[in-house]
């Protein structure tokens, strides 16, 4: 009754080698010792890790952002092709999106087993700010987790019910997955019904994907830290984590292939549709990356130059060498090579499949320098700290839970292979039916694709120049060196009247003070004050020994305080020899203040004091409102991300709603008219 | 190796149980009728400090005040001296960095619970009994002005006498943020924080 196809896809589900054993104890290990590294962790602190007051995250946030860019892979790839109706989809949907989903349980923990008080997360619900960075990636992951369960528990509910009919099984496995199956009978409304289903998330969850990794790299770009004060981020960040995650794919469908003999379902046609796929993916990752480092490299200055320069020729730049020719420059070649060169074609599988582990492992080093060599320099360089305080060396246990996430990530995906099919049945049956057709109208058609002809070779814009130009401007020499003639400084002070009061507080108005509460909740300024400061004149007039003013001559003004004196720079001064300096400052009080004459060739230096009243103390006022910057939500930030996963909380809701409770709608419906 | 009952509940994941357990941890009510757990400003002022750079030498005992105020950990400096130097040609100088209480704080935008905040009276206040501990205001804050407490801080009896307060910030714990608070409770009883009293003028 069964194709031998279908027969063969079932061995990879019943069928269990001695091998396979050895790896899950293996992996087991490695994730037993991992537990064991975060227990100890727990007990002593994060001391046990490398990171340190400057370099405050560390691997664990790089293995966070790492594993929810794989996890992009799948889904992301797998509801692009469903969309877009692309027939070869079918055998890889399901690795794919296992991929996805494994990913995501194991990257979104990394955030907590960064914690410093993983007790404490409940907090995240009880006194959750909407208006942070953090807040946005759980409700974005969550989310995002929840979509891809669905996403990859719906194609796989008539291989539920079809595994639920096998003899194979025992009793209780057979109950499993007819529990799971939702009573499955595969009528022509049922499929109806789950098509609909699935296509609706196929549809919803490609914007929540892009969300997902837009919103993991807003924690690095909404902070003020060189190299991640970047609105080019977002998608950057999303095209490398599809890059990574399609690498993941190539990488999975190979090893699958070869461990479950999958050859009549993964076929080279795959690997060629993917690799293209991947393969415009890396030069949109170097046009990233050329534009990231090409934009700081131009204005090179600052904190930023010192980020560039440890990158490019500094402390990480083996690191950064090896891995941007690890993600960009060998798998470009080497896809170029086999999508490209017709005599090369029959390489297409293993050398796909290693470029993509360069691609996998080399994404992993990108994160860490995307991360490690920001915090490495800050605005403020402190010398005086212990070596290691200052350089982020990951300690054991920081390996050892990478070690672990990653082979955790192995071990479910393995044992997800043994509990249920990685090809789906029904879909490639769907295939199969499609292929006769398509055989039986015309023998010779092979599956399209096209070939690449010629690659086109994009030339590789290197940064190398950094020109330091500095000339010095000579003053001119004093050409006559007769005695300076004496001169007199004299100095009087007024007071304007204020301008009209101001009736509400200082501060923006208008639609900068609309941009203030749309974005952070700020009261315009919490003292209203009712009155302008008093404008204060203060004139100072210089005459020659003659008593004829001075004109065109240069005259400074200080004002003194308690803590030292403020330099209000220097005025010229008037054909009646006067400079004048209007003040218009929030003081209260006497305040000396003091007008200098530098003097030169021709004249002596001159200067004089006189004492300021800039009135008495006003009123002391009332703040207006509460606190300044509040845990409340502001419309600006709030509502998108409402809105946004709002809307997706409520499609999985409505999918939710459709295959439960429809399904079995339409199932009593078949059942009453049969008897 | 013995694994503590606390090491082991946390260990084992069971998030909940250890937040009921470290609820349990935190001190009685009784002094939150005293020093008001999330305090709004106690008067109508705006605090400002301004140092003057130019009489600064370096001395370091604006850390030292500040360490033996607050019991600060070792490895800490609340307020720290450095070295800056922006032109080569005019050498360089002593910059005295405590928390700046920003007017418009990035480590208050980017706290997802809350746990440190900005008062009416414009301190930056930070509440160690609801951090999470997940460092995203270290990494916000452009000046380097919090620190973390990567292991356990050492205790001293003095330090533990007291019951914590939002307001002077110790007794200290492991896995929180800590920074310079601008002494809350000196303010509230009416005098200049600890580190004012270096010898040199502060306004
Ligand atoms: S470490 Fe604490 S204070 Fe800092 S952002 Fe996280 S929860 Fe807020
Ligand atoms: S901790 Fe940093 S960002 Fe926050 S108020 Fe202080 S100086 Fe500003």
């Amino acid at each position: 009754m069964i194709s031998k196809r279908e027969a063969n896809l079932l061995h990879s589900v019943t069928e269990t080698t001695s091998t396979y054993y050895l790896w899950i104890a293996g992996l087991s290990c490695i994730v037993l010792w991992g537990l064991y590294a975060y227990i100890h962790q727990l007990r002593e602190g994060l001391i046990v890790t490398g990171m340190r007051d400057q370099t405050s995250w560390g691997l664990y946030i790089t293995d966070f952002v790492f594993f929810i860019g794989i996890s992009h892979a799948g889904t992301l790839i797998s509801a692009v092709l469903r969309v877009t109706d692309a027939g070869w989809r079918r055998p890889i949907t399901r690795l794919a999106e296992g991929i996805t989903v494994f990913a995501l349980c194991i990257g979104g923990p990394m955030v907590i087993i960064d914690m410093g008080r993983p007790d404490r997360m409940l907090n995240l619900f009880t006194h959750g700010r909407i208006q942070s960075s953090i807040f946005w990636d759980v409700l974005g992951v969550s989310t995002y987790l929840t979509g891809c369960i669905i996403y990859l528990y719906l194609p796989m509910i008539p291989d539920l019910a079809f595994l639920a009919k096998r003899e194979e099984f025992g009793e209780k496995r057979r109950k499993f997955y007819r529990a799971l199956s939702l009573g499955w009978t595969g009528s022509v409304e049922e499929q109806h019904l789950l098509e609909k289903c699935i296509s609706i998330l196929a549809v919803i969850i490609i914007p929540l994907a892009i969300s997902v990794h837009t919103v993991v790299s807003w924690i690095f770009a909404m902070t003020l830290r060189p190299g991640w004060n970047s609105s080019i981020f977002g998608p950057y960040f999303v095209v490398g984590a599809i890059y990574s995650g399609a690498a993941g794919v190539v990488l999975s469908m190979y090893i699958l292939r070869r461990v479950f003999h999958l050859e009549d379902y993964i076929e080279p046609i795959h690997f060629r549709n993917l690799g293209l796929l991947l393969l415009s993916f890396c030069l949109i990752y170097l046009y990233f990356n050329i534009n990231e480092y090409l934009t700081t490299g131009y204005k090179v200055e600052g904190p930023e130059k010192t980020l560039l320069h440890g990158l490019f020729f500094g402390d990480f730049s083996t690191l950064f060498w090896t891995v941007q020719s690890m993600v960009v420059f060998v798998p470009l070649l080497m896809m170029m090579a086999v999508l490209g060169m017709k005599r090369l074609y029959r390489f297409t599988p293993p050398v796909l499949a290693l470029a993509s582990f360069l691609v996998v492992v080399g994404a992993w080093a990108k994160r860490y320098l995307i991360i490690i060599p920001s915090l490495s320099v800050p605005y403020l360089p402190n010398a005086r700290l212990p070596y290691d305080w200052l350089h982020y060396r990951p300690t054991w246990v920081e390996w050892s839970i990478t070690a672990a996430a990653v082979a955790l990530f192995l071990l479910i995906y393995m044992l997800f292979s043994k509990l249920f099919p990685m090809v789906s049945i029904w879909e490639t049956r769907e295939d199969d039916a499609e292929r006769q057709v398509e055989s039986a109208v015309a023998p010779a058609a092979q599956p399209a694709h096209q070939r690449l002809g010629t690659i086109p070779t994009t030339s590789i814009v290197l940064i190398a120049c950094m020109l330091f130009g500095a000339s010095h401007a000579r003053a001119a020499e004093p050409r006559a060196a007769k005695e300076p003639q004496t001169t007199t400084l004299s100095i009087q002070w007024r007071a304007e009247a204020a301008s009209e009061p101001i009736t509400q507080s200082g501060g923006e108005t208008g639609g900068v003070a609309l941009l203030d509460h749309f974005f952070a909740w700020r009261p315009a300024d919490s003292n209203v004050r009712t009155q302008n400061p008093p404008k204060i004149v203060v004139t100072a007039t210089l005459l020659d020994a003659k008593g004829q003013p001075l004109a065109y001559q240069v005259v400074g003004f200080k004002l003194k305080t308690s803590f030292g004196s403020l330099d209000y720079g220097s005025r010229p001064t008037n054909a009646e020899g006067k400079a004048e300096l209007r003040m218009q400052d929030h003081r209260f009080g006497q305040y000396p203040v003091e007008s200098i004459y530098a003097g030169g060739a021709q004249f002596a230096a001159a200067h004089a004091v006189t004492s300021v009243d800039f009135g008495p103390r006003p009123e002391v006022s009332l703040p207006s409102v509460g606190v300044l910057i509040t845990p409340y939500p502001t419309a600006g930030i709030a509502l998108p991300f409402l809105f946004f996963y709002g809307l997706m909380w409520v499609m999985f809701f409505y999918v939710g709603y459709l295959i439960i409770w429809r399904l079995r709608q339409i199932r009593n419906a078949q059942v009453k008219p049969t008897p | 190796m013995s694994i503590s009952r606390r090491g082991f509940l946390q260990g084992t994941g069971v998030v909940l149980v250890a937040s009921l357990t470290a609820a349990k941890e935190t001190p009685a009510e009784g002094l939150h009728q005293t020093l008001p757990a999330r305090s709004v400003a106690p008067s109508n002022q705006k605090w400002v400090m301004v140092i003057d750079l130019t009489k600064c030498d370096g001395c370091g005992d604006c850390t030292r005040g500040c360490k033996a105020m607050h019991f600060v950990p070792p490895m800490q400096e609340w307020i720290r001296v450095y070295e800056v130097e922006d032109n080569p040609a005019a050498g360089p100088y002593f910059l005295a960095r405590p928390c700046m209480q920003c007017d418009n704080p990035p480590c208050v935008r980017g706290c997802p619970v809350g746990a440190t905040f900005k008062r009416t009276d414009g301190i930056v206040m930070m509440d160690q009994e609801r951090c999470i501990g997940c460092r995203n205001c270290m990494a916000q804050c452009p000046y380097g002005a919090r620190s973390f407490n990567w292991g356990e801080p050492p205790h001293t009896p003095a330090e533990l006498s007291q019951p914590y307060s939002m307001e002077y910030n110790y007794p200290h714990r492991k896995g929180v943020v800590e920074k310079c608070i601008f002494c809350p409770h000196l303010l509230r009883a009416g005098k200049l924080p600890h580190r004012t009293r270096c010898g040199l003028p502060v306004a």
